[in-house]
């Protein structure tokens, strides 16, 4: 497999955070760094391995008795008019 | 899984999730030769009963069956016809082996109170699909809540995907809703989600109405044109059908036939409804939705047809399972 080399250019002021990320990276294994960053990005930087280690965190979590909050789901951050979800609740019962 | 199922006399809607499926609610007899030999027919529904009769269901049997059968009857829901849609809604919302389920129907308002304990019953318990080239599913229907068609369409505006309220004005105020179905308009008054049942009622009128008209209307006019009733319901749609290879306008018996039919809805609306001011609007709703609409809109300006009408009903009703579900 050949090798081919891309240049590109960074605005000092715009790309400050990408500069000073880039200096950040150790002098050999720049190429990987950025190899591995642009993948990430092409990908949505979510693999199904971390998924599955997100997953047997929260199963962790469970396992030692934790309380998992829905969040969003739950509905206790929106105030409902009360008469409205009492009838709501009983439709068609 | 939580689905909002709408079968309705002209087609099924189902949502669950982010899946939606519709197919017209017809079911196909056996034509075991016409499925295999049809290459295109990759996503038929074909259910086999147990002694191995196959059934071909939706948008298939429209094309290949021979004989279909489509019923607008009030016994509808007690037959094995219909059991058959909602057995192909459930497949086509998933293809998962052993399903949990919470789903929410509805029923036109005039059988509402009648036969939601027959249609509640038919949903719960357990059925087994087997679908050609698939392997079987079992879902179990846990939990059903039958609901008057029209609350649908209300509740897809007034609820989130998680089933809260969150349009205030739409539940904490008096609304009309207009259901135009195949074969009935439901009017339904609703005041802080709650049925004023002394302000609605079912007009039997409906898109299929003027389906017939025009299928009529073809049969003297195009006589060698041999079209299915939902082929028919398409050219009312389109305003237009071929006929050897000439576009036939079909605009001016579609509105003949339509301007009676909105005035019945019309004038049942504003005696009901004491001429519908007091309203703080009148959503418009259903597979006529955008047939009707225009006229209703004229008559009352604060009349607006639903967003995405042919699904607002089944959508309400996933919203609501979604609720249902939490508790």
């Amino acid at each position: 497999m050949a090798k081919t080399t891309v240049t590109f250019s960074l605005d000092t002021d715009t790309d400050r955070d990408l500069l000073h990320w880039l200096e950040g990276l150790p002098r050999r294994g720049r190429s990987e760094a950025i190899r591995a960053a642009l993948r990430g990005h092409l990908t949505s930087g979510v693999t199904l391995g971390d998924v599955y280690q997100e997953l047997r965190e929260l199963r962790r979590k469970l396992e030692a008795g934790a309380v998992v909050m829905a969040g969003e789901g739950t509905g206790s951050d929106i105030e409902e008019p009360a008469d409205a979800a009492a009838a709501l609740d009983n439709l068609g019962l | 899984m939580n689905a909002g199922i709408d079968i309705g006399y002209s087609a099924v809607k189902a949502i669950a999730g982010q899946r939606r499926v519709t197919f017209p609610s017809v079911v196909g007899t056996p034509e075991r030769a016409r499925f295999s030999l049809n290459g295109d027919g990759a996503h038929d529904i074909i259910l086999e009963a147990v002694d191995g009769t196959a059934y071909l269901v939706g948008e298939g049997a429209v094309m290949q069956s021979r004989q279909v059968i489509r019923r607008e009857d009030r016994a509808w829901i007690e037959s094995e016809a219909y059991q058959r849609l909602m057995l192909a809604a459930f497949s086509e919302l998933t293809r998962a082996k052993v399903v949990s389920l919470t789903v929410v129907t509805g029923l036109p308002v005039a059988y509402f109170t009648r036969d939601k304990g027959t249609l509640r019953d038919s949903f719960l318990g357990e059925h087994r699909v087997t679908r050609r080239d698939r392997h079987s599913q079992l879902f179990k229907v846990t939990d059903c809540r039958v609901i008057p068609q029209p609350f649908g369409a209300l509740l897809s505006l007034a609820l989130d995907d998680q089933g809260r309220i969150v349009d205030q004005a739409l539940a904490t105020g008096a609304v009309g809703i207009v259901d135009v179905g195949g074969k009935t308009t439901n009017l339904l008054s609703v005041n802080r989600l709650s049925e004023i049942a002394r302000e609605t009622a079912s007009v039997d009128v409906g898109a299929w109405q003027t389906a017939r008209a025009v299928g009529d209307w073809l049969s003297d006019n195009c006589p060698d044109l041999q079209l299915r009733d939902h082929q028919v319901m398409a050219g009312v749609i389109e305003r237009e059908v071929s006929y050897y290879g000439d576009t036939v306008d079909l605009g001016p018996i579609v509105d003949q036939s339509l301007e009676p039919m909105a005035e019945q809805v019309i004038a049942q609306a504003t005696q009901l409804w004491n001429g519908g001011a007091s309203l703080k609007a009148i959503l418009v709703s259903g597979g006529g939705a955008l047939l009707l609409g225009p006229y209703i809109q004229q008559r009352f300006r604060h009349a607006h047809v639903v967003s995405d009408p042919v699904y607002a009903n089944a959508l309400g009703y996933w919203r609501f399972a979604q609720r249902i579900a939490r508790q």
